[in-house]
């Protein structure tokens, strides 16, 4: 019944969206991020994810090189899961889509994405062996640092308010401020250029394998992409590596270049999202039929968006320079 | 059907609600002289029913060579309708217009998502000619790309509707509209919803709820399907 909803938006006046532009935009992102959670929920009803092997196979497999407290914690709560999966798996479902309909419920914004922040260190812990960090696996290209963790980050960024007297440059900073923002963003993107050229990401065959990897269960034309992309990969693997650290490090740096500037490294983390979702992940194994989420890549995408660098404070920057001059 | 039992009997029981409801409004609305989209109820009518017979197959009521011919018909409808919309409004109404070409969108893609499912389901056993056996989809498996465009574009006109569904919460809803006594800065949603009919829309909460729960339910059904 689109037709009612679509009245509801067109009765706004042009004056008020005009002031609610930048505010819009945030609430456009955090129905994006509802969307995430929403797929998430979805897939939490995939037939496999009812079964025992979800928890004792696939969730445990994650505790493999962890500490070993970290690892045993991550096995009996797989195990239990295991063990309940039919419980388990329609409590997950429905407190994802529970996340997902609060989000996009207004008045239960902050309690859905509060509730996503917890939600997100859980699964972190529990499904994803705190992404891959403590046992020596994590790259990029294969989802690092978890892609969970990255919907608590959009959690924190698109909170709902506003810290007075403040100019925001990007949607990310009208909630914890521009140093916060930046912080974030610093930390999350020099993270992943970190992993890149961490250890054993470092081995000529390291990216081949992953790639490889990936392929086994996709359909034919995203397995022939992956066989594509693998030996394009061969042997080059160091060199690659340490290029996809150089790009990362720029995005990561870029928040603090002028808008211009910063809108051109933006950029660059909109494609590398999207080039790791495609090329790295497969679209988060969604074709196999155990994927559990999207993964990371449209992930990094919203966060990046949430980071472009709007006209109004492009404007400001421009004043402000002019004023100095 | 793989997975509990329950699950896809509960999703069946909604479909079931919902095709009943909108049965009921597509009667009721030319009783009590209030608006309503015809042509999305008559859409939601007919997939409610689809789908409780792909999900229960005891609760199959038509040949799937039938159900297919519906859904093809239903496509063309909402495909035509978008195109006339477009070469009518693009360019000459307010923006608000842009998002009535989504209503005509949104519901062709339903359509092609349910002649999706029909192509991509195998059926159940040679004697039960319209019950289908809802799962990987075997000769499609190659554009499993579709059911994830299908189900980006129903999450997010699901997300889109609660997110409406919350601002419509809000306003006051008003069985005649806004007349001279009308409190002033509130604008009622029942004639908001009418757009720029005179009558008063029936029950415009409800039919976005039937919409949500039609998004989600066959946003299941494609996930068991990818």
């Amino acid at each position: 019944m689109t037709d009612v909803a679509v009245a509801v938006s067109a009765v706004r006046s042009p004056a008020v969206g005009a002031r609610r532009g930048s505010r819009d935009v945030r609430r456009v992102l955090q129905l994006l991020l509802a969307t995430a959670w929403l797929v998430d929920g979805l897939l939490q009803f995939q037939p496999f994810m009812f079964t025992r092997a979800f928890g004792t196979q696939m969730l445990a497999g994650t505790a493999q090189g962890n500490p070993s407290a970290i690892a045993h914690s991550i096995t009996w709560g797989d195990l239990v899961v295991g063990h309940h999966s039919v419980v388990a798996d329609s409590l997950f479902a429905g407190l994802q889509l529970l996340i997902a309909f609060g989000i996009a419920w207004r008045p239960a914004l902050k309690a859905a994405l509060a509730l996503s922040m917890a939600w997100s260190v859980v699964v972190w812990w529990f499904g994803e062996g705190l992404g891959g960090l403590f046992s020596g696996t994590a790259n990029p290209v294969s989802g690092a640092p978890g892609a969970v963790l990255l919907y608590a980050v959009l959690a924190v960024v698109l909170w709902p308010a506003d810290r007075a007297g403040t100019n925001p440059r990007f949607v990310a900073a009208r909630a914890v401020g521009t140093s916060v923002a930046r912080g974030v963003w610093v930390v999350l993107w020099a993270l992943l250029a970190w992993f890149a050229v961490l250890g054993v990401n470092r081995s000529p065959q390291r990216l081949n394998q992953l790639v490889r990897q990936m392929a086994t269960g996709q359909p034919r034309w995203l397995a022939g992409l992956d066989d594509h992309v693998a030996g394009a990969l061969a042997q080059r693997g160091l060199g690659v590596s340490v290029a996809l650290a150089a790009a990362l490090g720029v995005v990561a740096v870029g928040v603090f270049l002028p808008p211009a500037l910063a809108r051109a490294t933006t950029a660059l983390a909109l494609v590398l999202g999207a080039a790791i979702w495609v090329l790295g992940e497969n679209f988060g194994g969604i074709f196999t039929g155990t994927g559990t989420d999207p993964s990371s890549g449209p992930l990094l995408v919203l966060i990046a968006a949430a980071y472009w660098p709007s006209q109004r404070s492009a404007s400001a920057e421009l004043d402000r320079q002019s004023v100095a001059a | 059907m793989s997975g509990p039992g329950w699950l896809p009997d509960s999703f069946a029981g909604i479909m079931v609600a919902v095709s009943t409801y909108c049965s009921a409004r597509l009667l009721l609305a030319r009783h009590m002289r209030r608006r309503i989209n015809v042509d999305i109820n008559i859409a939601h009518v007919s997939m409610g029913v689809a789908m409780a017979g792909m999900l229960v197959p005891a609760l199959t009521t038509l040949p799937t060579g039938l159900w297919e011919a519906v859904f093809v018909g239903l496509a063309a409808w909402f495909g035509w309708q978008s195109t006339v919309f477009v070469a009518r409004h693009v360019g000459e109404g307010p923006p608000g217009d842009l998002h009535h070409v989504s209503h005509y969108l949104t519901h062709l893609v339903m359509s092609c998502a349910m002649l999706y499912m029909y192509f991509a389901a195998s059926p159940a056993s040679a004697t039960n000619g319209g019950g289908m056996a809802m799962g990987a989809a075997g000769g499609t498996a190659d554009y499993v790309g579709l059911p994830l465009f299908f189900l980006a574009v129903l999450s997010v006109s699901a997300v889109w509707h609660v997110d409406r569904l919350s601002v419509l919460s809000r306003q006051p809803v008003l069985v005649g509209g806004g007349g001279p006594g009308a409190e002033p800065g509130h604008v009622p949603s029942a004639t908001l919803a009418a757009g720029r009919g005179s009558q008063p829309f029936l029950a415009p909460r409800a039919e976005m709820l039937c919409h949500i729960a039609m998004c989600i339910t066959m946003g299941y059904m494609l996930v068991l399907m990818l």
